[in-house]
């Protein structure tokens, strides 16, 4: 640690000089102007783009996450997943065909078994 | 109440999930459709506009109405010698219907909460026999 002498600290005041003082509003006016123009008023780039990535993440993202599982929920499954599949059939009584449909206003499907010969078809 | 992505997936993905296929109850009914009359019989208000608006007939009575568990693992012995088998899960579910003892048909269906499935073309004296399955 280096020690100075009353002397030298004296010396070194002395030779500190003080800037002038302001007299009037005008040169202060431009003296602050000077001073703003050294300082940069906006972070840096990089600190902007970790603020809106940041900002993206902690709500964007959860809104724009949000509203696609609305859609998901409530348009996508109207139109065809809302419907009872029919993954397999076999008719072992005689028929002519078959008719598949599915009715997306009033949520169903109709299997139709047409021209279907049943055993105890004269019984019922 | 931190909110993430996670977190709203895994809530996504239990909506979707778990909502189509969360049934307790398989309702399995018997309905003759004819043109011997008008209107709907009681016990069809849930199915009326479906099997209105597909199926040419005028009037629907509901013959017998059956009900099991699901998982379904077991049978619903219907009017008419109509008998209706159910195994499976909503998620891939085995019906097989037989008359007389006698396998007439079978399917594997994947079926929904709310979403009735209609089978038919069974005829009968006036008309057809119809069975409507519907998970709830």
């Amino acid at each position: 640690m280096n020690k100075s002498s009353w002397r030298q600290v004296e010396q070194g005041l002395r030779s500190l000089k003080t800037p002038p003082p302001l007299n009037d509003l005008k040169s202060f006016t431009q003296d602050f102007k000077a001073r703003t123009t050294l300082m940069r008023q906006d972070p840096p780039p990089e600190e902007r783009r970790a603020i809106s990535f940041s900002l993206l993440n902690r709500r964007y993202v959860g809104a724009v996450v949000a509203i696609l599982l609305m859609i998901g929920l409530f348009i996508l499954p109207s139109s065809s997943s809302r419907v009872t599949q029919v993954k397999s059939l076999q008719v072992y009584a005689p028929h002519s065909g078959v008719i598949i449909m599915t009715d997306e206003d009033n949520p169903g499907t109709v299997v139709w078994v047409t021209d279907m010969e049943s055993n105890d078809e004269n019984k019922g | 109440m931190k909110i993430n992505l996670k977190t709203i997936l895994i809530l996504g993905f239990m909506l979707t999930a778990g909502g189509s296929f969360a049934g307790s109850i398989l309702s399995v009914r018997l309905v003759e459709a004819s043109h011997a009359g008008q209107g709907m019989g009681t016990g069809l208000g849930d199915v009326a506009n479906l099997l209105q608006n597909n199926l040419p007939y005028t009037t629907f009575q509901l013959l017998s109405s059956r009900s099991m568990s699901l998982p379904a693992s077991s049978m619903a012995s219907l009017s008419l010698g109509i008998v209706a088998r159910c195994s499976g899960g909503q998620e891939n579910m085995n019906v097989i219907l037989e008359r007389g003892g006698k396998k007439i048909m079978q399917t594997t269906v994947e079926l929904r909460d709310g979403i009735p499935l209609i089978i038919g073309g069974i005829s009968t004296g006036q008309g057809k026999m119809i069975v409507v399955l519907l998970a709830k």
